[in-house]
């Protein structure tokens, strides 16, 4: 699986309290299903205080925790655009933005961690095997 | 769903223990932004961050202690954005604010079509 470089930046703004059916936290059901739909990531990002267009204050209480909470997927526009009906269908009413991005890396290709592993390795064993300055 | 219409999302960066008279800042940007009739705001916290002083702040460092990072998020149209700013910038006395455009729309099985 890979992400295209030109990019669509979905987020989903909803709260803690939001549930998908009966219990499972509508948040929850939303990376879950983004994960069966094979999109390539999903973070969830949970705020102290909002508000939306009921214009009632979101924040935790006595009776439970109804703080916001930020859904943010990045893949290509065609699997976002599959999304977004399905996305439909799960929430009750929630607002929804899109943007542009610039992938730049995704997946675990790190390039030079093999070389800093080793230099952070022989640092750790005193042995330096470049000469040092001077 | 409704088709996505153009919007902007502005974004204020200050930190949680910044205050005003009121009470903490980024609550009373929220408050004003009620006031204001905008269509939401969203406040997220983050860990640890540093800004234009240079400061590390921290909420689990003894190291950097004191005022960790706060996002308040508002999503509208560009023309009640712009007519925030004013009321924003009575508010804050220095702090980064970031615009920038992006498509909105409604999404949910209560929302009707068109």
């Amino acid at each position: 699986m890979d992400v295209p470089h030109e990019a669509v930046l979905l987020r989903i703004f909803t709260t803690a309290d939001d549930r998908c059916g009966v219990e499972e936290p509508l948040y929850l059901a939303i990376v879950n299903k983004a994960r069966d739909m094979h999109l390539a990531g999903a973070t969830v990002l949970k705020g102290p205080l909002g508000f939306g267009q009921s214009t009632k204050l979101h924040a935790p209480h006595f009776l439970g925790d109804d703080r916001p909470v930020v859904i943010e997927i990045c893949d290509s526009q065609e699997k976002i655009d599959a999304f977004l009906p399905v996305l439909d269908q799960m929430m009750e009413s929630g607002l929804v933005t899109l943007e542009r991005a610039q992938v730049l890396q995704y997946g675990r290709k790190r390039s030079g961690y093999l070389e800093r592993l080793k230099e952070s390795v022989l640092q750790h064993l005193h042995i330096h095997d470049k000469p040092g300055p001077g | 769903m409704r088709t996505p219409q153009e919007a902007v999302l502005l974004r204020v960066f200050v930190g949680e223990a910044d205050r005003t008279e009121g009470g903490p800042l980024f609550r009373m940007i929220v408050a004003e932004a009620l006031a204001a009739g905008l269509a939401g705001a969203t406040v997220l916290h983050g860990p640890v961050g540093f800004g234009a002083g240079g400061r590390m702040n921290s909420d689990f460092n003894v190291d950097a202690p004191g005022n960790p990072p706060i996002v308040i998020e508002i999503i509208d149209t560009e023309d009640r954005i712009h007519g925030f700013l004013p009321r924003l910038d009575r508010m804050i006395g220095s702090g980064l604010v970031t615009m920038e455009k992006l498509r909105m729309l409604r999404c949910g099985r209560n929302v009707g079509g068109g």
